[in-house]
């Protein structure tokens, strides 16, 4: 009893100086047992705290009271308080605590699912994860699960905005698969396929030790919008992909890669029979929508491939060779290409005919130069980080010694930089 | 709901932030957990999307809105069929879509300056797609008739085919901005100067 | 094995000595070599069996003669050849030959040229018997360990499974005369030997070791010698389809080849495979230093003067006429047992090697005049075109409405600066990525330290 009382005195105390902060993350660490055991207390106690000032404490409190189940009631108000508390929490205070702050957002956003809102999740958790970052390079635990809110609250374009931001640093490596598969999601709904190719393909390549169901999913999603947006699919894995990964993989997802050599063959009959075929399985991955954009793509692949060898062609050529019903369609996926920017070229309806055309880009504009100019400048610091990170490994203890182990078994002249008392 | 900086940006005609505005309030609200969406203004929100092109985002929101709320208000409905008919590049629909409804005032200036946005977009793409198009075809791509169509294109100095009901398209020529600024040189001597050693 | 001829140029005697203009006489005799013809036989008429077959002897007589007799579609050739088969068999001791030939007769040429039970059991007695014979003598020379009497033992062997159709077991006791071999001239008579059995059994990676193991004592080697072993590896590489390799062997036969090579190929053999492979793999400057500048082969392709004129038509750009003699020879070349797998790939190499030179000179090119020229439609001409662009043999573009092809000169500046960006966004993203999976590497190791500590 009293020592609740007389937590909460500590902590209205001791919330002002960064010192005083410390010494009281101490005591609450202490006390964190004896708070647990009394969980079913606590909310009112939480009112004379101001999370704005008390950061620190109100989580201890907070984490404790939402640590056993919830009834959907309890969950209305208790989204509520912790959404207030992530908007006016210090974020100095709660870094202290990162693993309580976690678990509270985690289980908001079980409630918030609970409760079946997702949307009511989406901004607190951002403002979660701002507080939480060190930098925008550092991946939290709370960056899936802001995503996974966005995609059952169809805010895609929200997600989006997190996801421009380069990742260097992660916390747990499960984080960074989820993080990449949610991602590789919301950009294929926005159909930025080049972002979603990135996401997908840092899943599939990423270390593990053991296959996991998340890679798997997210290698048929890859294959499939390796399709739609490149057009190419190589089946081989490149080579710093895990081992693990390489040898397993493929056989998770065999018919995405029959698929995908259907495609590499160029018919579309026979793309539509395989399709149809297979359609529960698609189906049954949720990649339905995906396989029927494959199919389409195709015929742009087909189209643009002409581009290549003619320099006009009549609507009928064009129809027959892709294999569309009528002149008319033909127009119709020219003009949508070209509207979208994937081909040049102008329709004669006088005579049915396409005129290709180059790409106008001269290069010779102010705003190529920019272009250049900021990626130069990306590309130089990216350089460095590199080139640290190069020589901060080279100095580790642990992989000097293995490096030294491993000498007689590897061409020397790559080791030479080894110093010689690493040997065995 | 404060909705101080949509009307402000409505009455100002920016109507291309309408959609971050939306969907950034639209947020904030939900997290208050306050029911709010009896009062929402989709039928904005969802016109939003569709000035700015970005139909994805049309699309999602469509799918969000609860069926209860579509239901009520026939408004909305129209505004999606907008959307869809963009979705599905049926051209000639959406200016059916946009004149098949009578809409309430506050929705009428917004769907009056998408109209016109849309108009010129169409313009623009038979400019760049095409050399020469049927008089028919130009009538459904610009939601005029044919006779309209005809005036407007001429007006632009396009040439007409009475015999063959054929337009010619001519573009006008584009000046691109070739200055170039001092400090650019400056960074490109650096870089070389960087590789270089 | 080898014939006993005068190698000074039995060619040329052979193409004057009956002069323009004289009557056609019968063959003395198919093994004689001074057949008389003032035909070509390799040209684009129907192709006559018996002067065909009088350029052969030995088993590759017989085995052309079948395969024509197998290939052609004229009953009455058929026969005539299998007809020749038989005689030639005949003269023989392969009975298993004899009875093969006889079933696809089917008695259908009458009573002469039947099952002859008879013969058969008097030559496969008169096989045992000297099979018996030479196993004595054989072994009687290894027991004294006379070592030029054990290789001739061991040739001797070589020739009678040979004869008799045993090519395996011909092909095991020739190669086992290697070790009895005193002289560099051994050696090369058992390369020959191993070289002609490996043809006959058309395992042509035999070929090529022992032209080369041949080549290795230069010192032995005769002219005549050298152009065999050249032919030998042009087959070998033909077989391969190493079309250029083929053709420079074949080009580089000199005349002394003569007819000394009959029992494996006939100088216009190498004429015509040394033509046809150097037009569909040489490039122009190639074609004029190796073909038609060519003294020696020069005297190859006069006996060949339709192939000849194809040559000389495509390197002067006379498509027409060179497509058309390509054309009339087809039927004959499709009977020859060395080239018929080979017919339709070198015509396509031919063809498409005449479309993209006839292109290569223009900015522009009329697709109707190209038609005529190819004696080709319009569309199918547009066809093709488009298969040579897509593989990059060409680089033009095909003005479909206007059926003009047009020279394409891709724009290095915009190439360039496109692929610059393109390997920028690249390398970007791949440093990224690479730099995320070092973290993800270093917390697993962390780990794994951790808690190994």
């Amino acid at each position: 009893m009293s020592s609740v009382e007389g937590l909460v005195t500590q902590i209205q105390g001791r919330s002002s100086t960064a010192s005083d902060v410390l010494l009281l993350q101490n005591l609450l660490k202490q006390a964190d047992d004896s708070l647990h055991s009394e969980s079913t207390r606590l909310l009112p106690f939480l009112d004379q705290l101001d999370p704005s000032m008390h950061s620190l404490g109100y989580l201890y409190f907070l984490e404790a009271c939402t640590a056993g189940p919830v009834t959907k009631e309890q969950a209305s108000s208790f989204v509520l308080i912790i959404a207030r508390f992530i908007s006016s929490c210090v974020a100095e205070q709660i870094r202290l605590a990162p693993d309580k702050f976690m678990s509270v957002c985690k289980r908001f956003k079980d409630q918030v699912l609970l409760l079946e809102e997702p949307l009511r999740g989406v901004a607190p958790m951002l403002t979660a994860i701002r507080k939480l970052q060190s930098s925008t390079e550092h991946l939290t635990t709370l960056h899936p699960e802001f995503l996974l809110l966005c995609l059952l609250a169809k805010c895609y374009k929200t997600g989006l905005s997190i996801l421009e931001e380069d990742i260097f640093d992660v916390d747990q490596p499960r984080d960074l698969f989820l993080y990449c598969y949610y991602g590789g999601m919301i950009c294929i709904g926005q159909k930025h396929f080049l972002k979603a190719l990135e996401l997908l393909h840092n899943v599939v390549t990423a270390p593990m030790s053991t296959i996991n169901a998340i890679a798997v999913e997210a290698y048929k999603k890859y294959i499939l919008v390796s399709l739609i947006h490149p057009g190419q699919f190589s089946t081989s894995l490149p080579k710093y992909a895990s081992s693990v990964g390489q040898r397993n993989l493929k056989n998770l997802c065999l018919p995405y890669i029959e698929l995908a050599n259907s495609y590499g063959n160029g018919k579309i009959a026979d793309l539509e029979t395989y399709v149809q075929a297979n359609k529960e399985k698609f189906e049954t991955d949720n990649n339905l929508g995906l396989v029927k954009q494959v199919v389409s793509s195709m015929y742009k692949r087909n189209i643009q491939r002409l581009t290549q060898t003619y320099l006009t062609l009549s609507l009928q050529d064009i129809a027959n060779t892709v294999q569309l019903n009528s002149p008319k369609e033909a127009e119709m996926h020219v003009l949508q290409m070209i509207q979208d920017g994937e081909i040049y070229a102008t329709i004669n309806q006088k005579d049915g005919m396409v005129r290709f055309l180059e790409d106008p880009e001269q290069y010779k504009s102010c705003e190529m130069i920019e272009r250049i100019d900021s990626s130069i400048q990306r590309l130089m610091t990216l350089s460095k980080k590199l080139t640290i990170m190069d020589e901060l490994m080279s100095c580790e203890p642990l992989y000097l010694a293995k490096a030294g182990r491993e000498r007689q078994r590897l061409d020397f002249d790559d080791f030479d930089t080894v110093p010689q008392r690493f040997n065995i | 709901m404060d909705f101080s900086v949509l009307n402000e940006a409505l009455a100002s005609k920016s109507f291309d932030k309408i959609a971050d505005i939306c969907d950034n309030l639209i947020l904030q609200v939900a997290a208050e957990g306050v029911p709010f969406q009896d009062e929402w203004p989709f039928t904005i929100h969802l016109l939003g999307h569709i000035y700015v092109d970005d139909i994805n985002s049309a699309r999602f929101l469509w799918k969000s809105i609860p069926p209860a709320i579509k239901e009520s208000q026939p408004e909305l409905v129209a505004a999606w069929k907008i959307g869809q008919k963009l979705w599905t590049r049926d051209y000639a629909g959406v200016y059916e879509a946009i004149r098949g409804f009578d809409w309430i005032q506050e929705t009428e200036v917004l769907i009056a300056a998408f109209s016109e946005l849309n108009t010129k977009r169409m313009f623009e793409l038979l400019l760049s797609a095409y050399s020469t198009i049927s008089i028919h075809d130009a009538a459904q791509f610009l939601g005029m008739s044919e006779e309209d169509v005809t005036n407007y294109v001429l007006r632009q100095g396009w040439t007409v085919d009475s015999d063959s009901q054929m337009l010619t398209v001519t573009k006008q020529a584009i000046v691109r901005e070739q200055k170039l600024d001092p400090g650019k040189l400056q960074c490109l001597t650096e870089y070389v100067f960087h590789l270089e050693h | 094995m080898e014939g006993v001829e005068d190698a000074s140029n039995p060619m040329m005697e052979e193409m004057y000595v009956n002069g323009i203009g004289g009557v056609d006489e019968a063959p003395s005799s198919s093994t004689s070599t001074t057949t008389r013809k003032n035909r070509p036989i390799i040209s684009g008429e129907q192709l006559d069996i018996e002067a065909y077959a009088g350029l052969y002897t030995g088993r590759t007589k017989i085995m052309r003669l079948i395969f024509i007799a197998d290939h052609c579609d004229n009953p009455g050739m058929q026969l005539e050849a299998l007809r020749m088969a038989y005689d030639e068999i005949k003269k023989g001791e392969n009975t298993q030959l004899f009875r093969e030939v006889v079933q696809k007769m089917d008695g259908r040429s009458g009573p002469n040229y039947s099952m002859d039970a008879t013969w058969c059991s008097m030559v496969d007695r008169k096989a045992e018997q000297r099979k018996e014979k030479l196993e004595n003598e054989l072994n009687a020379y290894r027991t004294n360990l006379i070592k030029e009497s054990i290789r001739m033992g061991y040739n001797d062997f070589g020739d009678f499974y040979y004869s008799h159709g045993a090519l395996g077991d011909a092909f095991k006791s020739f190669i086992r005369t290697r070790d009895y071999c005193t002289t560099s001239k051994h050696i090369i008579q058992m390369c020959l030997s191993a070289i002609l059995v490996s043809i006959e059994m058309g395992q042509f990676t035999h070929v090529t070791s022992y032209v080369s193991k041949a080549e290795q004592t230069p010192e032995a080697l005769d002219p005549p010698t050298v152009a065999k072993l050249r032919c030998a590896a042009g087959l070998a590489h033909l077989e391969a389809k190493k079309y250029k390799l083929a053709a420079r062997k074949f080009l580089e036969v000199g005349p002394e080849l003569g007819n000394l090579y009959s029992e494996v190929i006939a100088p216009q053999d190498v004429a015509t495979y040394g033509g046809l492979c150097a037009l569909a793999s040489f490039d122009r400057t190639e074609l004029k230093n190796k073909v038609i500048d060519n003294i020696n082969f020069r005297n190859f392709l006069e006996l060949v003067p339709e192939v000849r004129e194809l040559i000389n038509d495509f390197y002067s750009s006379h498509y027409a006429s060179c497509l058309e003699y390509l054309g009339n020879l087809k039927s004959n070349l499709m009977l020859d047992i060395h080239l018929h797998d080979h017919v339709e790939t070198l015509y396509d190499q031919i063809r498409n090697k005449a479309l993209i030179q006839y292109t290569h000179p223009f900015v522009s090119v009329d697709m109707r005049m190209m038609a005529d020229a190819f004696k080709t439609s319009v569309a199918g001409l547009e066809k093709e075109l488009e298969a040579l662009i897509t593989d990059n043999q060409i680089q033009a573009r095909i003005d479909s409405h206007n059926k003009i092809l047009y020279a394409r000169h891709a724009d290095q500046r915009n190439a360039t600066f496109q692929r610059v960006l393109q390997t920028g966004n690249e390398f970007d993203r791949d440093v990224r990525a690479m730099l995320l999976r070092a973290n993800l590497l270093k917390h697993d190791y962390n780990l794994r330290a951790s808690r190994k500590l």
